[in-house]
């Protein structure tokens, strides 16, 4: 295989507070390839934000820090960065120009005083030694690519005059505007409508063929995942518990957090007098209060005194390319979830 | 059998700002909308943003007052009522609201945020009896007496909807608004949450209406579903058939949209194109129009009306027969 874009080996990220240190992400790998998309898949508290600040070095410091690990970026130049260890210079470099990120709420990444065809005119001139006039012109290209209706005027339009889909458009605009070679897109349609939704889930499909981007996309909505993945990571506890290509984990899922995921989730045209919704018991555990040995043991229906509560899970491979933290995964494969 | 709730030509207009010293066009945020709802029925209302289902919720509650229209629930016009006849209405009407962060009171503990409602409406007989019912409402909700002295930031999302739903359940209402009641919670939090809210409005026999953008969602709880679109029902039926046998081409388009966690699906996609009209400026004739793949040139001057297209189905489309 080809030398992936992004390879991010056993990272660690610690929080210091009230309640002392906690790990968010407590050993996490993964790689991304050119033009594939990788989603992170996990609800509060798993870490999956967090991972993906880490890669951009966004994590605020302190509380936070990198403990661990090592994140592997190959820029268009060739030289490798350890991201986890870059100065503030690298990074400035690195991000907007090769690495870019979308956000859940636009607002968060746009100026509110400033037009936005004057934001993406300056991320463009940050890095590319284009005139005024010539990086006008091509914020206004990328407006359209993304679908904005009257790009010329929108371009002169404040965030506020737009509406919530126009300002993700435009915040998005903003992220590709220099090409970058990894996007990493958290949650950018979960405040929106579905057919919104569905809009910018095929653009951003779309220019990723285009640009050949390679792009983490993360999400807490299966339905979104199996749009859109190649390939996902579900993340439980600062943990990877299982990683494998879409279609192994969304017809052949092994760790029992999956399967539940999966079961728990209305779907269209279900027969609701069949019974109640199959759940999860409980709730997802407060990173300061882990639980010994498999951090899910305490809502598995499969949890054995030995070896669930005793140890943590190992990663353990089900096939070449899908691999899942369960200690009993070979004895549960018959079974239901 | 006579309606619970009877919903008649509801209209809400909002004043928005227009130029210096005068007022703009009028945000019409709901724009003509009836429904009834039958005892322990279960209405869905579905929609985007600025479909107005919210601005009904708050209307059948009253937490807000219509432009025009009526609102008459077991006979009574609701939106005409004195405070002491608003008092007794609040009983029986109640709410559960979306975040169960902002909506419970920091500073109450479990115990006091659940009792407030039966102090308020004097339904307690004795201090010893209140604690009793508030322990038995915990209960019924999947919580219990040892949670009596906490407050709500030692709880998680799921459970503090819990407390909410308890409080709602106090005082014994014969209708529940719920809006966006499950959309905030983890999704392994969630199906816990709608079991809950199915499992109580069977048993206890509720008249529910369930606001929610999640069709599945309403799908799955809903005993019918009306779908919104710029603050006009565009259809409405039993939510097996708008899923399975939509008539709008709205209601199509917003059902292909919905992401579904099955990698080998293969179902046709309708990327609705262009935006939102302005709720300011609706679109004249059919306001779903700009941006219906079916739209004729006649859709831009008839206004549809709701017509029956099956047993219990209405459509507001002068093509329906197109899907």
């Amino acid at each position: 295989m080809t030398q992936p874009l992004l390879e991010v080996r056993d990272l660690r990220v610690d929080f210091r507070g009230e309640m002392g240190t906690v790990s968010a992400v407590s050993g996490i790998s993964f790689t991304v390839q050119k033009g594939e998309t990788l989603v992170i898949v996990g609800e509060s508290g798993s870490g999956k934000s967090v991972t993906s600040l880490a890669v951009m070095g966004l994590i605020p410091q302190p509380p936070g820090r990198i403990a661990g690990g090592e994140i592997l970026f190959h820029a268009r130049d060739g030289q490798t960065h350890d991201l986890a260890k870059a100065d503030a210079r690298t990074m400035q470099h690195l991000r907007g120009a090769e690495i870019a990120m979308i956000f859940q709420e636009p607002m968060t990444a746009l100026n509110p005083v400033y037009t936005i065809g004057a934001q993406i005119v300056e991320t463009i001139r940050l890095h590319e030694p284009l005139s005024r006039r010539a990086a006008r012109l091509r914020a206004i290209d990328m407006l359209a690519l993304l679908g904005v209706p009257e790009p010329q005027r929108r371009f002169d339009a404040y965030p506020h005059e737009l509406s919530g889909g126009l300002r993700q458009r435009a915040m998005i605009a903003m992220a590709l505007a220099c090409s970058p070679s990894l996007l990493i897109a958290d949650e950018p349609t979960t405040a929106l409508d579905v057919t919104v939704q569905a809009q910018i889930l095929d653009m951003i499909a779309r220019l990723q063929k285009e640009l050949s981007m390679g792009v983490i996309f993360i999400t807490h909505n299966l339905g979104v995942a199996a749009e859109i993945a190649d390939r996902v990571l579900v993340m439980y506890a600062g943990q990877t518990v299982e990683a494998a290509p879409a279609a192994d984990i969304f017809q052949d899922p092994r760790m029992p957090y999956t399967r539940g995921l999966l079961k728990s989730i209305p779907r269209l045209g279900m027969d609701r007098d069949a019974g109640p919704l199959p759940t999860i018991p409980g709730t997802v555990p407060n990173l300061g209060e882990m639980p010994r040995g498999c951090a899910f043991h305490p809502r598995c229906t499969h949890a054995l005194p030995d070896p669930c509560m005793a140890r943590r899970p190992d990663l353990e491979p089900v096939t070449e390319r899908h691999v899942v933290r369960c200690a009993r995964w070979r004895d549960i494969a018959g079974q239901p979830a | 059998m006579t309606a619970l709730l009877a919903v008649t030509d509801l209209v809400k207009h909002f004043p928005t700002k227009g130029r210096v010293f005068r007022a703009g066009a009028p945000l019409q945020a709901v724009a003509g909308v009836s429904f009834t709802v039958q005892p322990g029925e279960v209405l869905g209302l579905v929609g985007e943003s600025g479909s107005g289902k919210s601005t009904i919720g708050n209307m059948v509650l009253r937490l807000d007052q219509p432009t025009a229209g009526q609102i008459v629930f077991d006979g009574q016009d609701i939106t005409r009522l004195s405070d002491v006849s608003l008092q007794a209405f609040r009983r029986r009407a109640q709410p559960i609201f979306q975040d169960p962060f902002s909506s419970l009171d920091p500073r109450m503990t479990v115990e006091q945020i659940v009792a407030e409602a039966l102090v308020i409406h004097r339904l307690a007989s004795s201090r010893g009896d209140l604690q009793a019912q508030v322990v038995s409402l915990l209960e019924l909700v999947g919580l219990n007496a040892s949670h009596l002295r906490r407050y709500p930031h030692q709880f998680s999302g799921g459970q503090r909807q819990r407390i909410g739903i308890a409080r709602a359940m106090a005082v014994k209402p014969d209708l529940i608004v719920a809006d966006e009641a499950v959309s905030a919670l983890d999704v392994s939090i969630q199906a816990q949450i709608v079991n809950l809210l199915r499992d109580l409005q069977k048993r206890l026999g509720l008249a529910m209406i369930f606001i929610s953008h999640d069709l599945a969602v309403v799908e799955y709880i809903a005993d019918r579903v009306a779908v919104l679109y710029l603050g006009r029902i565009m259809e409405i039926a039993p939510a097996r058939d708008i899923v399975r046998a939509p008539k709008h081409p709205y209601t199509e388009a917003l059902l292909s949209a919905v992401p579904e966690p099955d990698a080998s699906r293969t179902r046709k996609r309708i990327v609705l194109q262009g935006e939102l009209p302005s709720p300011t400026a609706p679109p004249s004739g059919c306001v779903f129009r700009t941006r219906c793949p079916y739209a004729i040139a006649d859709c831009a001057a008839i206004v549809p009306v709701l017509q029956p297209v099956g047993p219990g189905h209405e459509a507001a489309c002068i093509r329906t027969g197109i899907i």
